[in-house]
This record gives structure tokens, C-alpha cells and sequence, in this order.
């Protein structure tokens, strides 16, 4: 104790700024860099302009020649492109302390794989050939960092929810604030009752195995909530060990992957129109990078596969609303609840967490205020054009173009989440962690299929319409 | 349990909140999530506990760090590879 009374005013007030948070938070910079090109969007369109020039995308092509044609005559603006992410995500990377000189090597190899990758799956036969590019990505990332490695010079580049939480922002423009409105309550039903029933599988399987109580719970919100991002607020929220955390991560990161390739495969299988299989996914997927590759890619069958119905966007819209408006939002209601059980109920162990409110509004995954904000802004914009003006002028010149950007930076994701995954790394988990995980998994799915294919089906089917 | 007179987490020389120590002690955190993530408020690795705790949390074992190391010389967090294999079998 004696060190605690030499504290220094200076010690105690050590503890980040609560106003700092807006620069040494990801979710932070998501919100600025991706309400930032919004808004340098919508100042071009208001003045007759478009941003469609510097948010350069290929386009369908046939043969290689094709493809090489469309490169040379668009290099100028694949090049401008990677200035506007090397500058704007750079300028985040550096408030996050990602040195410049380490990040931007890094990134523009990414650029350039993923470039790669987004023209290849516009490729006429890529459907054919399951070449998405959400799994060409991931496939690809994965072959890598589990054969010869990625390099580490790589390594700084590769911020897999930098880039998908800045998606997801600019995924706020397409979407507009009336659907979000119409779709967001279902969406928040479906998902609190699957939450609810996964998180209960997990842990009480998780105890009556065996298993200490606060890894049980960081196990269940891993599965029923946010993934990953779950794992890590509740293992902090309850004080559980270093090693359950880690437990709990391998368990998520792994079956994530496993659904992002079985969940659209299935899903095909069935026919499920694109609304109803985005609502799946969000709802049985752990994670919103994972999800998103999931989405993305059963979207990328609309009109390609014969016998599936729907937009190609329902897919991601239906995913998101269910996942990040249904699920995300409401980790730190999780872990201040959870944290209050931990603090009063189970058994001790050194270290004594405070359950405050304030949990609830720390930990929320902000870089969904992002994109609600973008979403109400771009509705605003829309608002004094019929449909047919909408179709005509705003599509292409507002929205269209921020949809590009946006798939540009889920690439960036779905690469970067193969080229971090790495197997081998992993701690070995244990029999009674995964059969908790796994029970949860199962029952997940099939609650979460019944829920999208048959309790609400009419309801997610009209989204892709 | 009381703590009298033990102060927060965040001030203490066992206590790790750095993002990339983080990152690094967890493998696959940064495949599907961040160590800079709202999500993860300010918790960090205490090394006297080896657990992942809330900054605002409060211990016995609290032993005060100097200012240079709130910033700069925590303490890494143990590696992976030194974890327990399979400790729940």
C-alpha cells in the first residue's frame, strides 16, 4: 500500500480522456473517414458533380485482354483511388500509433491484391466457377498465412475492422433510413431471441461440464452476440482469465470461417432468395467481417444463379440490419449485466470489476452511429426525387459510387481476415470448451434458419424485392 | 471484497492496455475483431492475475506504476506459446 500513498494526482489521472476516445478509437475513425467521403460526395452532387471518377470499379469483362484493356484505360484512376485510401485510412492507421512507414507499404500490396480480386470476380464465368470474391479473398488469405506465412513487413496493413467498419458506414448510404425503421424491429426480435437461446445453450452446457463460470459466459456472447468483439468485452466486463479469452477467441475465429463457406453453400443449396439467406446469415454468423464475406458472396448469386430470387444488395442489407442493428448493438447492455452477475454472484478471484451503467454506452460498437448517420443523410439528400430521378440522377451519382467504395473496403477485409488467420497459433481449446461452443453453434443455426425461412420469411423476402 | 484504498486497474504497474501487446497475447483477435475496438473500452492483461480485466477494476495486489510506464514500459504480456495446453479437456 505504500506505493498507493505516493500516487501522484498525475497517476490517477492517467487513465485516457474520455473525449480521447474519438482518435484512439477504430470505430472512431470508421465514423470520420466514412462520413467524410459521404460528405465530400454529396457537396460534388449538389453541384453537379460526382465522386464516380476517383470510385473506380471493373467492370464485367470476358477475356484477359478485356481485363488488361479496362485496367490501362482506368490506371489514372486506380491510382488516384489508392492516394484517397492511402490518405484516409493512413491518417486513422497514424492516430491509432500503426507507424506510416509500416502501414502504407503494407496497405498498398493489399490494394493491389484485392484490385485483383474485385476484378476477378467480374469475370463472366466467376459464378460458375465459384469465384467469388469475398472467398477468393479469404481463400486466398488463408493459403498463405497457413503455408509459407505472411510476411511481416504485411502485417501493419492488415486491420480486417478498420476496413470493415468503414464499410459498414459507407454500406449506410445505400440503405435508406425508412427501411432501416421498417426492418430494424424484426430484425431486433429475431436476433434477441436467438441471442437469448444461444447464449443459454452455451452456458449452461458450458457449466454443467465443467467449466468456470466466467468463461462459460465469455464462450455464450462469443456465440450469441458479437463473435470476437463479444469474447473480448465480456472476458474484460467478468475479469475472466487471459487463457479463456483466448480459448474463446480460436473457438469463434473457427467456426466463423467454417460458416462463411457451409452458411452460403447451404443457403444455394435451397434457393433461398437473397433477403431470407442475408437474415440467416446475420443471424447464425459470429462475426460482422465474417458475416459480411458470408453476405456478400450469396449476394454476388442474385441473377447469376439460376432459381435464387432478390437483389444482389438484400443479402448485405438483410445481414446487417440483423447482425450489427439486431446483435452488436447491444454488447454493452451484455457485459454490464453479465459483470453485475460476475461482481455479485460468482466466486471470487482477486481482481473486483465495477459494474457501472457506463459500461453500457463504453463498450457500444460506435461506428454504428456511422452508419445511421450516413443512412439519414443520403435519405435527406433523396428526399425531393421521385424514383424515376432517383434512378436516373441519384443512383449513379451519388449512391453507386459510394456502394464501390464500400466493396472496396470489404476486399480490404475479407483478404486481410485470411492473411491473420492463423491456424497453428491458436490455443489448443479443449474437449469441454468446443462442446459447449459447438451445442450453441447448432442450435444457433437451426433457430436462426427457422426464424428467417419460416417465422419471418415473408417479411425478409420482400427485402430483396 | 474491499479494496481500501486500492486504486483502478489503469494505474497499475501489472496492468496492460496497450492495443498491440493485446493483439499479440490473444491470437486470432485482430482476424474477426481489434484491439482498438469500442467494444474493448479499456480493458487490459494484468500480469500478477494473468487475466484480461477492466481498467476501472480494483485489486489488492495494486502496485502503482511510474508515469513514464503508464505509456511505455508495461510489462509485455506473456506469449501465447506459453499458455496452457488444452487446460480444458
Amino acid at each position: 500500500m505504500a506505493e498507493i500513498a505516493e500516487q501522484s494526482p498525475s497517476l490517477i489521472s492517467a487513465r485516457p480522456s474520455r473525449w480521447g476516445e474519438l482518435l484512439r478509437k477504430e470505430d472512431w475513425w470508421a465514423i470520420w473517414i466514412g462520413l467524410g467521403l459521404v460528405a465530400v460526395a454529396i457537396a460534388l452532387f449538389e453541384n453537379g458533380s460526382s465522386i464516380k471518377w476517383i470510385a473506380v470499379a471493373p467492370q464485367k469483362w470476358s477475356h484477359l485482354a478485356d481485363a488488361g484493356a479496362q485496367l490501362q484505360a482506368h490506371a489514372v484512376q486506380y491510382a488516384a483511388l489508392f492516394l484517397l485510401w492511402a490518405v484516409s485510412l493512413g491518417i486513422g492507421a497514424a492516430a491509432l500509433r500503426i507507424k506510416l512507414s509500416h502501414f502504407l507499404p503494407a496497405f498498398l500490396a493489399l490494394y493491389v491484391v484485392a484490385g485483383a480480386i474485385y476484378f476477378l470476380g467480374l469475370w463472366d464465368q466467376a459464378a460458375h466457377y465459384n469465384l467469388e470474391p469475398p472467398l477468393v479473398a479469404l481463400g486466398l488469405g488463408l493459403l498463405i498465412s497457413n503455408t509459407v506465412g505472411a510476411p511481416r513487413w504485411l502485417v501493419p496493413g492488415l486491420r480486417v475492422e478498420f476496413y470493415i467498419k468503414t464499410g459498414i458506414v459507407l454500406l449506410g448510404a445505400g440503405l435508406p433510413l425508412t427501411l432501416i425503421a421498417w426492418a430494424g424491429p424484426v430484425a431486433i426480435v429475431q436476433a434477441a431471441i436467438v441471442s437469448l437461446v444461444t447464449f443459454g445453450v452455451i452456458y449452461f452446457v458450458g457449466v454443467r461440464l465443467g467449466l468456470d463460470r466466467r468463461l462459460a459466459a465469455t464462450l455464450g456472447t462469443g456465440g450469441a452476440v458479437c463473435g470476437v468483439s463479444g469474447a473480448i468485452a465480456i472476458g474484460g466486463a467478468v475479469g475472466a482469465k487471459k487463457e479463456q479469452v483466448s480459448v474463446a477467441i480460436s473457438l469463434v475465429v473457427v467456426w466463423a470461417i467454417v460458416m462463411i463457406f457451409v452458411l452460403p453453400l447451404v443457403a444455394r443449396s435451397l434457393h433461398l432468395s437473397t433477403g431470407v439467406a442475408g437474415a440467416w446469415i446475420g443471424t447464425s454468423e459470429f462475426a460482422d467481417a465474417a458475416g459480411l464475406a458470408a453476405a456478400q458472396t450469396y449476394g454476388g448469386y442474385a441473377g447469376s444463379v439460376p432459381g435464387i430470387s432478390g437483389n444482389a444488395d438484400a443479402a448485405v442489407s438483410a445481414f446487417t440490419l440483423m447482425k450489427v442493428i439486431g446483435r452488436d448493438v447491444w454488447i454493452g447492455v451484455w457485459a454490464f449485466v453479465l459483470s453485475l452477475i460476475a461482481t455479485t454472484r460468482w466466486e471470487r478471484t482477486g481482481v473486483q470489476s465495477r459494474s457501472e451503467a457506463g459500461e453500457i454506452w463504453r463498450r457500444f460498437p460506435k461506428f454504428v452511429l456511422g452508419f445511421l448517420i450516413a443512412s439519414a443523410i443520403v435519405t435527406l439528400v433523396s428526399k425531393g426525387y421521385d424514383y424515376a430521378a432517383y434512378k436516373k440522377d441519384v443512383l449513379p451519382g451519388l449512391v453507386a459510387p459510394l456502394q464501390s467504395l464500400r466493396t472496396w473496403a470489404f476486399t480490404f477485409a475479407f483478404l486481410s481476415i485470411g492473411l491473420t488467420t492463423k491456424i497453428r497459433e491458436f490455443v489448443s481449446v479443449g474437449a469441454r470448451p468446443f462442446y459447449a461452443f459447438t451445442a450453441g453453434v447448432a442450435v444457433n443455426v437451426l433457430l436462426g434458419f427457422v426464424l428467417s425461412t419460416q417465422v419471418f420469411n415473408e417479411f425478409w423476402s420482400r427485402l430483396g424485392q | 471484497m474491499s479494496h481500501p484504498g486500492a486504486i483502478a486497474c489503469a494505474g497499475c504497474r501489472h496492468f496492460n492496455g496497450r492495443p498491440v501487446d493485446i493483439e499479440s497475447a490473444l491470437p486470432g483477435l485482430a482476424s474477426l475483431s481489434s484491439a482498438y475496438a469500442a467494444v474493448r473500452s479499456e480493458d487490459g492483461i494484468c500480469a500478477a492475475h494473468d487475466r484480461y480485466v477492466a481498467a476501472t477494476s480494483l485489486c489488492d495486489r495494486y502496485v502503482a506504476a511510474s508515469v513514464g510506464a503508464l505509456t511505455a514500459l508495461r510489462p509485455a504480456p506473456d506469449s501465447h506459446k506459453t499458455s496452457v495446453r488444452a487446460p480444458y479437456r
